[in-house]
């Protein structure tokens, strides 16, 4: 079962290129997209459960063979991306046109794809593959949906990326040498023990080719251009999704698989000011909708490497929530930024005003939405920042913890400024305002009403993000689970060879 | 070993120095070069390092997973080449040459 979430979006995937007439394709790519989904709710009920679920494909023994793992920090992650990913292929079925849609669909199912095996993966080579999936459909998405000069961006943006994957594959071949093991379980039970110093060696290109995959500073500076650049349907998945595999991927190959995390832990601190400061402060300098929250999505990872960098279970766990409950409500906003896009025929904020009156409903869960991003109580926001700041004073963290307060503020300063300049006001003279579409307004509802329950009930979530904290802290069960069979004895022959 | 590290030194040094021009199509080559220089290090970092054929009974085998590694690391960066060389031309069409007037990087 734990192949479906990955092979469903493949299928898919190949389906779409056979198939002709625009509804039929819209169709396949919704039922593909809700059966994804349902998988997905498998996955994470069953990790949940505590449970650590594990394929070994190809019916190799544990280290041998291609593990695909769901744990409780993987589970998680599975079906908050696939909401959040079946969200905006629903607003992508309702507000795109035929050509724009054509393009989407194909590009959109690989993409989930690529993600999922991230997510899934127990291995530290098949992550590339992951990585790589992802990117080559996230490059035909943003090369067919950018146009105009934005696609200079998209170049940059596939230029980045790949130097980012390059290294990451140096990294990976240097932990091979080191270890004579690619398995993840296998890797944290043989680097047990060992000088994080030495490992650093290992570890140093996996860490800045994350570092580029998250959009941590200074390796963030070919987001905020790229994604606005492209549509809204295209910048709302890689927003929701992308980042947050780097993010996945930091916490768990640096936080739980290679023991360097107290030597990095600084440099993840030190780091995560600036990304969350200039990140923010970029955010208020755009003048359009989706720029803002674009350039939010590099304030908020600060947040997230600010978490695994306090070490602490208490930051690890504020910093997963924090993870989830962005790549739920920065969907959501991007998605809202998209429908003003639609129905003012423009997401300037100079042009744009008095949504309130004219549109209701998108100015509703317009605020509901950029409240939880501020983190507004009693919105879901709120409480990972609380947690972020209590571990950070925990920590002794002064700076950062100011830091995070100042960043807070100053995301609500922005979300307001959009408010002001779109749903405040009078609507410009002359505009002739699209009524308001609910169609596309109903997988938005969907992610905002999760961001209120994530709020007003926050006590599962914190649960579950503390079980996965402590996993990534104490990683013996998964290790022990997934290497139960004896290690396979050809190992045993190579270490007996002179 | 050595003159291996060097090819690899050198490759990632020639890549690198394309990804710096203001050209598509030589980022693109550039980026192709950094993967062969990846590429190349899987294979240095083969454990038992022999130059034999990696079957039961050989004398001095070497080992297998690093060629299946580069094998799949050859075939994506082939796909990615192909993708990168489009979005290039795309990039082009706009002003009728690959050399951009604003810096790539």
């Amino acid at each position: 079962m734990l192949v479906a979430p990955i092979v469903i979006p493949l299928l898919t995937g190949l389906v779409l290129a056979g198939a002709h007439g625009h509804h039929r394709r819209q169709w396949i790519s919704l039922a593909g997209g809700a059966l994804t989904t349902l998988a997905a709710c498998w996955v994470v009920v069953d990790a949940l459960g505590g449970n650590i679920a594990h394929v070994q494909l190809g019916n190799w023994p544990a280290p041998l063979a291609i593990t695909l793992v769901s744990d409780q920090l993987s589970g998680p992650f599975v079906g908050i991306a696939a909401l959040a990913a079946a969200c905006v292929l629903a607003w992508s079925a309702a507000a795109l046109d035929r050509a724009a849609a054509h393009r989407f669909h194909g590009g959109y199912h690989f993409l989930v794809a690529g993600v999922m095996i991230g997510f899934l993966t127990g291995d530290l080579f098949n992550f590339f593959v992951a990585i790589e999936v992802t990117l080559i459909a996230s490059y035909v998405l943003i090369g067919t949906a950018t146009v105009g000069p934005g696609r200079v961006e998209a170049f940059r943006y596939l230029v980045i990326n790949l130097v980012g994957s390059t290294l990451y594959l140096f990294g990976s071949g240097a932990a091979y040498a080191y270890t004579g093991t690619l398995n993840l379980a296998e890797l944290a039970s043989r680097l047990a023990g060992t000088d994080p110093a030495q490992i650093l060696l290992v570890a140093g290109p996996i860490l800045v080719a994350l570092a580029i995959k998250s959009a941590v500073f200074p390796l963030s500076l070919w987001l905020p251009d790229a994604y606005p650049a492209s549509n809204t349907a295209v910048n709302a998945l890689f927003a929701s999704l992308l980042t947050k595999l780097g993010i996945y991927a930091l916490y768990r190959i640096v936080g739980m698989v290679l023991p360097v995390l107290e030597l990095v832990a600084p440099v993840l601190l030190v780091l995560s000011v600036p990304t969350m400061v200039l990140g923010v402060l970029g955010a208020y300098s755009r003048s359009d909708v989706r720029g803002i929250l674009s350039f939010h999505i590099v304030s908020q990872i600060g947040y997230m490497i600010m978490g695994l960098g306090l070490i602490s279970v208490a930051g690890i766990a504020a910093g997963l929530f924090m993870t989830v409950h962005n790549m739920i409500v920065k969907t959501a906003l991007l998605l809202i930024g998209g429908v003003v896009e639609q129905v003012r025929g423009t997401g300037e904020l100079k042009r744009l005003g008095g949504m309130v009156s004219t549109h209701p409903l998108t100015a509703l869960l317009f605020f509901v939405s950029a409240m939880a991003l501020a983190g507004v109580p009693p919105l879901s926001g709120f409480w990972p920042k609380f947690g972020l700041v209590l571990a950070g004073l925990d920590a002794g963290q002064i700076i950062v913890t100011a830091a995070a307060i100042l960043t807070a503020l100053f995301t609500l300063l922005s979300m307001a400024k959009v408010w002001a300049g779109a749903f405040w006001g009078e609507a410009p003279a002359g505009a002739v305002p699209r009524p308001e579409p609910v169609a596309q307004l109903a997988p938005i509802a969907v992610l905002a009403l999760a961001a209120a329950l994530l709020g007003l009930v926050p006590d599962p979530a914190w649960r579950a993000a503390e079980r996965a904290a402590q996993a990534i802290r104490s990683p013996a069960p998964y290790i022990e689970t997934i290497l139960a069979p004896a290690p396979a004895p050809v190992l045993a022959q190579e270490e007996e060879r002179p | 070993m050595i003159p291996l590290a060097l090819l690899i030194a050198l490759l990632a040094a020639a890549g690198t120095y394309q990804l710096f021009q203001r050209n598509a199509l030589r980022a693109v080559v550039g980026l192709a070069l950094l993967s062969h220089a990846a590429n190349l290090s899987l294979i240095a970092m083969r454990r038992p390092i022999g130059l034999g054929a990696p079957l039961v009974g050989q004398p001095n085998p070497t080992d297998p997973l690093p060629q299946a590694l580069v094998l799949t690391a050859i075939v994506i960066s082939f796909g990615i080449t192909a993708v990168a060389l489009a979005l290039a031309a795309r990039v082009s069409e706009r002003s009728d040459t690959t050399d951009s007037q604003e810096s790539l990087l």
